[in-house]
């Protein structure tokens, strides 16, 4: 068999089990933000189907596949058929890059658990793909395209409002959740994700540490693009009624719905290979099992997505604007000027610097806005920006 | 100042003072005056404008329908003097097809009231900015409340006979300047849109974006309709249209014998249903003359704190809900669901429990109940607390209702809102406090108020009122005098079953008052109460029979909804949320 072909087959069943991971993922992920919202709030949550309730997603899933898919009169048609596939399919590309495992050896040949990962084999070598996180970022301001989209062709005025808020509002959080990402990579002195995850073996410390600003920034803005409460305003189910999938019915309706969880496990993904160390521990484990440890970290990023819906009010959209702008940019393109500074003036022990300094940082800036935030509010706004009103405000000419 | 002096003030016009018929308290806290229908306007603009007068509320303004007798009409005007607490009260006779000058120069609330008025009566007021229908379809024909309105079902339209039911030219030509059928079939969406909100029409004819928040959104409890015209996603006007669950509650009642009527009253604030029945008795009672034992008075006093505390419940869920905070939306129910266990322990109900009857209670506590409240006493605190912790600091919750929503003080009196909304901009006016009813003067309990009259302070003035109510269940519960829980008049109140094998009379009762009724005194009575939403009170017409002649309930929510545009103006979509939230309307009252 030309190596070629074994290249083109062991990378097939990495996609499809890839692949399958996340698509598992996501009714799992269903089924596990139900279950635990509903121990939050004293319910049950789904129990009928299958053993507490396991086959639920599968039932939701057949429901809305059954379910007729309406198209409103006044669409235009070929960008809302479009719009559902504009949002998910950078949502799947994305876990192109993503690293489940370390390098695999099997004989000769010896291959990374990612797909677009390193192999090596006799008379072939693939490198990983360079350009590695920049195509996660890509990608998913690729998906605001279908938000947009799907809420300016629905032709329903909360539509367009949810796909308005959307746009800016994932245009803003690229900016903080790329630079945020940029502390690391210095760090790490590499694109390449599987890279990343190495640099943090080798350090022997996850970048969490060193990054706490950067993690915490990445973190809420992560959430904000992906469009997940606090921060799901696009959607915001009790102003407008759902935002952009309004008017979107069975299946088109599950793409939306699948997109953002395919979202919610990517960004959770790059969360864990980039503060909490991917899919190594800190000791040379084996590499069948790194996978495992892979799913538990991001599981845990899941779950705190899933906790933190549970618990708070959503923002405002105005609000959330100027946190994006005048609070995480600034902060994050401070914590990546901290980096730069700690690398180029201590370039023998940078990372035990950097620890110190960053999670002293994290700390500070913690409490520097939760103090902001909570006292600056109550005293300043009753006087200056109490809004009284008259007719003739706001543009209304009588 | 004491309402005696009213009519000999010199800004008081000439007209006024030479009043047909007066009548009031001796210190002249109370009073009621009837005047010529000329007179009405310059003697509201008086007292409203005088310094010593003041009469800065107005509570309310309805009619009522002397049916066979000219003049037909009888326009009632209830205002109050706050915080001084002097209430008075205005009847003015129109005859048919003639019109009262409009009060809404004078108070803003007076707007809706007055449109309320000339839809189910069909009395018109002059230089009403805006009268159209309110509570019934523009395509009605007829006018409700009026007597010789027939109380019938509405015959649903079909293509055989759409023509037989309404009018269709009649209707266009009142309404569109008798635009062609056809046409308005054509552009029917766009005028029904736009009849409900006639104002809104030129915003997005300016090419805004008018958006249609209801009837069947989320946030609008239920099926209030806000029309918002925006700017990007700034409001630059509002308004809001009602009627949608409008049940003829007010018709109904006057063909049935009173203790019936009552059970269409726990239909009206559906969050409170026994604080209906308690302000629906109390005019009653007033009338009929009668003294409820002091148990009987605890109980109702208890059942309503509890009561209260259900609707704050609904309140803080619906409101966390509609903000995004989904959790506190079914804490909110897990807690209720113990109050309802009591309505249900209590009457076998656990929303339309018609447990506050003519003359007492309906049957006095049963075992256990006394157990259940003393649970609920003893889990609910903490888990207010709780509540507390998840929002009272939360940035995200402060930043949604700091500084949203304002409305100041004089246009919270000047549209007649009342309650906590009122409280909230620092006012401590409580019935409870002011005019005390049933037993609530023996009670320890203060009145939380606000400072900054926004969103955030009315959540705050909620939260405490909880707080208060528990203490006054707790000491209701504490002091619950012995003896009768009802009036021992047999016939009023239905007489003890085992009086029924010993004695004829008991047995004639049995009959009698279930399915005849009592008779109540010729006259009129109205008595305040203070609702979860503000001053709620029922307006009791007698004619001297079993049926109320006229039966009319004062609506907090209806009041308050109009300031909607005014507190929203210039915030952005998602604040009307919370502005809503914080209104707390229930449409069930403000439609009826």
């Amino acid at each position: 068999m030309p190596e070629i072909l074994v290249f083109l087959l062991i990378k097939l069943i990495l996609v499809i089990v890839i692949f399958a991971l996340w698509m598992t993922m996501v009714p799992l992920l269903i089924w596990l933000e139900r279950k635990v919202i509903a121990d939050i709030q004293v319910r049950l949550g789904p129990n009928r189907v299958g053993p507490f309730g396991l086959l639920q997603p599968i039932a939701d899933a057949i429901k809305l596949i059954m379910k007729e898919d309406i198209t409103p009169a006044l669409v235009d048609k070929w960008v809302y058929g479009l719009a559902p596939a504009m949002l998910m399919v950078p949502a799947f590309l994305a876990i192109a890059v993503i690293p489940i495992g370390g390098v695999v050896t099997i004989g000769e040949r010896s291959f990374a658990l990612q797909i677009m990962g390193l192999y090596r084999g006799p008379g072939l070598f693939v490198p990983e793909l360079d350009a590695g996180i920049l195509l996660v970022l890509a990608l998913s301001s690729l998906g605001v395209y279908g938000v947009v989209l799907s809420g300016w062709s629905s032709a329903n005025k909360y539509s367009l409002l949810g796909g308005m808020r959307s746009s800016a509002q994932m245009l803003s959080y690229e900016l903080p959740l790329g630079v945020a990402l940029v502390g690391p990579l210095l760090l790490a002195g590499t694109l390449r994700l599987n890279g990343v995850v190495e640099a943090q073996a080798d350090y022997g410390i996850w970048f969490i540490v060193p990054q706490l600003v950067a993690f915490a920034i990445f973190l809420m803005s992560g959430t904000a693009e992906i469009n997940r409460s606090p921060f799901d305003l696009p959607e915001a189910e009790q102003e407008l009624i759902g935002g952009y999938h309004t008017e979107y019915s069975s299946f088109r309706f599950a793409m939306f719905f699948m997109a953002e969880y395919v979202n919610m496990v990517t960004i959770s993904a790059v969360a864990a290979t980039f503060f909490l160390g991917g899919y190594r521990l800190f000791f040379n484990d084996i590499v069948w099992l790194q996978p495992v440890w892979f799913v538990l970290k991001l599981m845990a990023f899941l779950y705190l997505f899933i906790w933190v819906r549970g618990t708070l009010p959503r923002v405002r959209y105005d609000q959330l604007m100027k946190l994006g702008w005048k609070v995480f940019l600034p902060v994050a393109l401070g914590n990546l000027l901290v980096t730069g500074l700690v690398i180029a003036f201590s370039p023998a022990n940078t990372i035990l610097v950097m620890s110190i300094v960053g999670a002293l940082l994290g700390i500070a800036t913690f409490f520097g806005l939760s103090y902001a935030i909570v006292y600056g509010l109550r005293r300043r706004r009753p006087e200056s920006e109490r809004r009284v009103v008259e007719p003739t405000r706001a543009g209304v000419s009588e | 100042m004491n309402n005696n002096e009213l009519i000999t003030r010199d800004t008081v016009p000439e007209a006024a003072r030479s009043v047909a018929e007066k009548a009031g308290t001796p210190e002249g806290r109370e009073m009621f005056l009837r005047a010529d229908k000329d007179a009405i306007l310059p003697l509201c603009r008086a007292l409203h404008d005088d310094p010593a007068l003041k009469y800065n509320f107005l509570s309310d303004i309805t009619a009522v329908d002397l049916y066979k007798q000219e003049p037909r009409f009888e326009i009632v005007y209830r205002m109050y003097s706050i915080p001084d607490g002097r209430r008075l009260w205005i009847k003015t006779a129109v005859p048919t097809g003639e019109e009262v000058e409009t009060v809404t120069s004078v108070w803003k609330n007076a707007d809706w009231l007055e449109r309320e008025v000339y839809d189910m009566f069909g009395a018109r007021f002059t230089n009403h900015p805006d009268l159209r229908r309110i509570l019934m379809p523009a395509n009605w024909i007829g006018h409700p409340l009026r007597k010789d309105h027939p109380l019938g079902n509405e015959e649903v339209q079909f293509t055989i006979n759409k023509d037989d039911i309404v009018p269709q030219t009649a209707f266009l030509n009142e309404h569109f300047e008798g635009m062609d059928f056809a046409e308005y079939v054509e552009r029917g969406d766009e005028i029904n849109t736009f009849y409900g909100a006639a104002n809104m029409r030129k915003y997005e004819q300016e090419g805004r974006i008018v958006l249609n928040m209801g009837p069947q959104h989320p946030s609008t409890h239920g099926v209030l309709r806000v029309i918002l015209a925006l700017e990007g996603e700034t409001i630059i006007d509002a308004d809001q249209d009602i009627g949608y669950i409008h049940t003829g509650i007010e018709k109904t009642a006057e063909s049935l014998i009173y203790q019936q009527a009552l059970t269409l009253t726990d239909r009206m604030d559906y969050v409170a249903p026994l604080m209906n029945n308690f302000a629906y008795v109390l005019p009653i009672e007033k009338l009929l003359g009668v003294e409820i034992p002091p148990r009987g008075q605890f109980l109702r006093v208890m059942l309503n704190e509890l009561s209260r505390i259900g609707s704050h419940l609904i309140w803080l869920g619906t409101h966390a809900l509609e903000l995004g905070a989904v959790s506190i939306f079914l804490y909110g129910f897990r807690d209720r669901e113990i109050l309802l266990d009591i309505f249900e322990l209590l009457s076998g109900q656990r929303m339309m429990t018609s447990w506050i009857n003519v003359g007492g209670l309906r049957d006095d506590i049963p075992e256990g109940f006394t157990d259940l409240v003393r649970y609920f006493l003893d889990v609910f605190p903490s888990r207010l607390d709780d509540y507390h912790a998840l929002l009272t600091k939360n940035p995200i919750w402060l930043e949604r209702t700091k500084g949203i929503g304002y409305l100041s003080r004089e246009d919270a009196l000047n549209y007649g809102v009342s309650g906590p909304i009122l409280r909230a901009t620092g006012l401590a006016w409580d019935v409870r406090k002011v005019w005390p009813y049933s037993a609530y003067e023996e009670f320890e309990f203060d009145i939380p108020t606000g400072e900054n009259s926004d969103v955030y302070d009315r959540y705050l003035v909620r939260m405490e009122e909880i707080r208060q109510s528990l203490r006054i269940v707790e000491q209701a519960l504490s002091k619950l005098p012995e003896g009768n829980y009802r009036i021992e008049d047999y016939k009023i109140v239905l007489p003890p079953r085992q009086r029924l094998d010993v004695s004829m009379e008991a047995l004639i009762h049995h009959f009698l008052v279930p399915t005849h009724g009592f008779f109540v005194p010729a006259g009129d009575a109205y008595v305040s109460t203070e609702s979860p939403r503000g001053e709620m009170g029922f307006y009791i017409v007698s004619d001297g029979g079993t049926k109320p002649y006229r039966m009319r309930m004062r609506s907090p929510s209806f009041s308050t909804l109009q300031s909607l545009p005014l507190m929203s103006k210039g915030h952005l979509v998602a604040d009307v949320v919370a502005i809503l939230g914080s209104v707390d309307m229930i449409m069930g009252e403000v439609d009826r």
